[in-house]
């Protein structure tokens, strides 16, 4: 599995379905047979990873949107793309 | 909207007939963010509910047609999650209960050797005259598997000609999967067939026909009404029209508002269905109706007095005969 960085592109994977419930996305992993839930900045990387962006570009997008602490938030991204990427439901380009 | 917030009741009852109509997830997603209307709990427990059910059988669809092609078998499917994304730009808000894919007559056999490696069985009614019945225990889904468009296209002779629907055939992007799609003018026609047979009582077929004509505004209007008038399906595309023009606001051309509102047949059988949405609201079509209704549909007058006929010789055959004889398209069909 490659380490993820702020150069990475990521983009949702194939093998999972979404939905769009307003508020929240649910995502269906098509390998696990598991479903997940993402609200509040997950959810908008989630939209945003409809099409392939580096995790640099993500987190401008969520400096720009939140008011959150840079390094806090590349940290956070990092997890969260780590946790997405080790469900399947996204993929390291 | 009036600003009076709506009570436990009137949002029991209101679920209840959005369900009914199978349009649960729409008015969520119209409601959201809507005041004293915002949906209501039990409203976003059901479309949660009904939404992860979509997502399971579109992972399902995918997974048959990654098998398919890999077999040489061209699917395409209909209804279902396919439509939602063709319509809606996303596969759960149609609510749909089972999965509709139709294969080319000669490559049934095949298709259908796949869905049973792959987990399915025959359901125990599973031969109708247009597609088979298989299902998957373990997640209960249905699949129909079709050969054709229609049950008994002699007896409703106003389906879309099906071997020059295949060539017309776009392509949909299913999460990041490509499947077939029927063109959107196919997709109309198929619209209007399956609604019009069923006296228009689902109000999402009537959604789906009015987002069709709102996301497709460049139709090719003149070939439309001719492959209508071809398929003797005049009628029936007027009315589905109508219908969608009357309850929902559907956008038409001029030319065709004006076509619908001096027909008096469309008309008058627009008035039948909007009464049944008034009056009858949550009534499942009494099978008399369904039978004689489709009757006003049919374009020629010889079609007409075939109709009954043709149906009762159809519902005869298959009540008299042996249920495990089928008419599904065999090696070498």
């Amino acid at each position: 599995m490659s380490t993820l960085s702020l150069t990475s592109t990521v983009v949702r994977s194939t093998d999972q379905v979404s939905t769009d419930l307003g508020g929240e996305a649910v995502i269906l992993g098509l390998q696990s047979g598991e479903y997940f839930s993402l609200e509040g900045v997950g959810l908008r990387i989630w939209e945003l990873l409809e099409t392939p962006h580096t995790a640099a570009d993500l987190l401008a997008a969520i400096l720009a949107a939140y008011e959150v602490e840079a390094v806090a938030a590349e940290r956070d991204l990092l997890a969260v793309l780590g946790a997405l990427v080790a469900e399947g439901l996204v993929e390291v380009q | 909207m009036s600003g009076t917030p709506l009570n436990e009741a009137d949002w029991d009852a209101l679920i209840e007939l959005a369900a009914f109509h199978r349009v649960a997830p729409l008015l969520q997603r119209s409601l959201r963010g809507a005041g004293p209307h915002a949906p209501h709990p039990k409203l976003e427990a059901y479309v949660r509910s009904a939404s992860s059910r979509g997502l399971l059988l579109t992972g399902e669809l995918l997974r048959l047609l990654k098998h398919w092609e890999a077999a040489g078998v061209q699917a395409i499917p209909f209804k279902g999650p396919a439509l939602a994304v063709q319509l809606y730009g996303d596969p759960a808000l149609r609510h749909f209960d089972d999965l509709d894919v139709l294969v080319r007559a000669q490559d049934f056999p095949a298709a259908k050797e796949i869905v049973l490696a792959l987990g399915f069985q025959p359901r125990e009614r599973h031969s109708l005259h247009e597609s088979f019945s298989l299902f998957r225990g373990d997640l209960e889904i249905v699949l129909e598997l079709h050969w054709e468009f229609m049950p008994m296209p002699e007896v409703f002779p106003f389906a879309p000609h099906l071997n020059e629907a295949w060539p017309r055939c776009e392509t949909v992007t299913l999460s990041g999967h490509k499947a077939r799609a029927f063109a959107p003018a196919d997709q109309l026609l198929y619209l209007c067939a399956h609604g019009g047979r069923h006296l228009w009582f689902r109000l999402q077929w009537i959604c789906d026909v009015a987002q069709l004509l709102y996301t497709q505004p460049n139709l090719d209007w003149d070939q439309l009404m001719a492959q209508a008038k071809t398929s003797g399906g005049e009628r029936m595309l007027l009315l589905g029209l109508s219908v969608a023009y009357d309850l929902l606001g559907a956008p038409l051309p001029s030319a065709i508002e004006t076509k619908i509102r001096k027909d008096r047949h469309t008309a008058k059988l627009t008035r039948q269905v909007k009464g049944y949405y008034f009056d009858a609201p949550l009534e499942i079509v009494k099978p008399w109706k369904e039978t004689f209704f489709p009757l006003q549909l049919i374009d020629r007058p010889t079609d007409r007095l075939a109709y009954l006929p043709r149906l009762w010789w159809h519902q005869l055959r298959s009540s008299t005969f042996d249920k495990s004889r089928t008419s599904e398209p065999t090696q070498g069909a």
